[in-house]
């Protein structure tokens, strides 16, 4: 913390305050300020650091962009212009490379030298060692939350093989009875685990620790000559889980490799949405995403906020990075 | 036709411009400000529910029960500024002034316009003190405010250890 040891003369020295400034208008102003000028001041006093927590912007589901530059990355909001942030690589980073994967605001490095996975809250700076691999060759496939919770589950695929990891363990625990090939877009809901299989677009679900694999009995939604054209995505919403089948061009690009899909723009003929109904083990096909926004991500990851949150109600108003 | 069109133009002129509506607001002390109808609704969202839950502004009196009459004056005074200016370049610069000049008052105003629900005035008000603290250090603050540090020295370096993005 930077201490101004100025004149102790300040101008507003002169004039006591005696009112007690109520805490709503605290939060009102609190809420008016750069986030970082907000926990900065949030250490005034516990009653202003309720206040602070109660929207905190780190903890927004809207998602942030993340770019590298020299000895800094930068964090930028992608549904407000005004909110980046540069914050300064710290040196236990050095050597690491990031990998185009994040979960939860949790981005995921792999060291250069033992390819070591390092999970790193690009806020609060928090980092997790995971257990060392025995071969390079396992990639990031999905965590269930964030790594701060007990109940995290971390899954690493590699040809045949499932690695699983969770709080506390000192290692990784292999499957190796898949037989599955390849998993696109892995969700995780109420402890269940879903997948769509390749190449025939399956809907598997799965337990893990011990490894229970089952296929769901529910077919694609359309031809798989069709399907083949479309980009799928598993994605929850509102605790169902929905199934979003684009073709590319309709996507709007927010930033590399990330993709923004409109509430409002769902035209059948580029956006094919279903829901999942598991009781009847079918997809059943959507119109609308009622009050949600989708982000979806390289093709495997995709969430799901409200428009709201979104700032979704005026289409002219999206800045696109 | 020219002098029909005319008399109508007259007539409804006449009509949409009665002598200018007024209510009363009553202060906590029991002082009474005969404001504007116009004037007052364009700021409360209070006010303009109250008049339409009403159906009308007839002999409307609105007691204030938490607002003072100097804060209601120097509230009242802030809203007219605002009304005769299209931005709010002028009475953003008033606030300024106020909470410069009488600190104790600005938070009293910023507590009535909050309970009139003066939104926009609200607002830009809280925005002028954001821009006051964001140049202030965490101790300025308290002591600008009259806050009492009451966090004790392990907690806030914790407080500091969990976000070192914020204090770089």
């Amino acid at each position: 913390m930077k201490k101004k040891q100025s004149n102790k003369m300040r101008p507003w020295r002169a004039k006591a305050v005696t009112r007690r400034i109520p805490i709503d208008i605290v939060e009102s102003v609190l809420m008016c300020m750069n986030p970082k000028d907000v926990v900065r001041l949030s250490t005034t006093c516990k009653e202003w650091r309720v206040a602070a927590l109660r929207f905190d912007i780190t903890m927004s589901k809207t998602p942030w962009l993340f770019t590298v530059a020299d000895d800094s990355y930068i964090l930028q909001n992608i549904i407000d212009e005004n909110m980046s942030f540069k914050i300064r690589i710290p040196d236990f980073l050095l050597g690491r490379k990031f990998i185009n994967d994040s979960s939860y605001g949790w981005l995921v490095l792999k060291s250069k030298q033992n390819g070591i996975i390092t999970l790193l809250n690009p806020f609060s700076r928090a980092q997790l060692d995971l257990p060392a691999l025995a071969n390079p060759g396992p990639v990031f496939l999905h965590m269930s939350s964030p790594p701060t919770k007990p109940d995290c589950v971390v899954l690493l695929v590699d040809v045949g093989k499932l690695y699983v990891w969770r709080p506390g363990d000192t290692s990784w625990n292999i499957e190796e009875n898949m037989d599955i090939k390849y998993y696109m877009s892995t969700i995780s809901l109420q402890g269940q685990f879903y997948a769509i299989a390749y190449p025939y677009y399956r809907l598997i679900t799965f337990q893990v620790l011990p490894l229970r694999v089952r296929k769901l009995n529910v077919p694609p939604p359309m031809d798989i000559r069709n399907i083949l054209m479309y980009d799928v995505f598993l994605v929850e919403s509102c605790g169902e889980i929905l199934l979003v089948c684009i073709r590319m061009p309709c996507l709007d690009r927010v930033g590399h490799d990330i993709f923004m899909l409109r509430h409002n723009m769902c035209d059948k003929h580029q956006v094919i949405l279903f829901r999942l109904d598991l009781k009847n083990e079918t997809w059943i096909k959507i119109e609308s995403l009622g009050d949600q926004t989708l982000f979806l991500k390289n093709n495997i990851q995709a969430m799901s906020i409200s428009a709201h949150d979104a700032k979704c109600y005026d289409y002219g108003q999206i800045s696109v990075v | 036709m020219s002098t029909e069109s005319k008399e109508i133009l007259v007539g409804e002129s006449s009509q949409a411009k009665p002598e200018k509506k007024t209510i009363v607001l009553m202060a906590s002390d029991g002082d009474e400000f005969v404001v504007d109808v116009d004037d007052i609704t364009n700021q409360s969202e209070m006010i303009r529910n109250l008049i339409s839950d009403m159906g009308g502004t007839d002999g409307l009196q609105v007691p204030l029960l938490n607002v003072t009459a100097p804060v209601l004056a120097k509230l009242l005074e802030l809203f007219n500024v605002s009304n005769k200016n299209d931005d709010d370049e002028e009475v953003t610069q008033k606030v300024k002034e106020l909470m410069e000049a009488e600190l104790n008052m600005m938070i009293d105003v910023l507590g009535a316009a909050n309970y009139i629900e003066a939104t926009s005035f609200f607002d830009l008000s809280c925005k002028v003190l954001a821009d006051k603290f964001k140049g202030m250090s965490v101790e300025e603050v308290r002591e600008f405010l009259n806050i009492e540090c009451d966090f004790t020295e392990e907690e806030l370096q914790q407080i500091h250890a969990e976000n070192a993005w914020a204090f770089d």
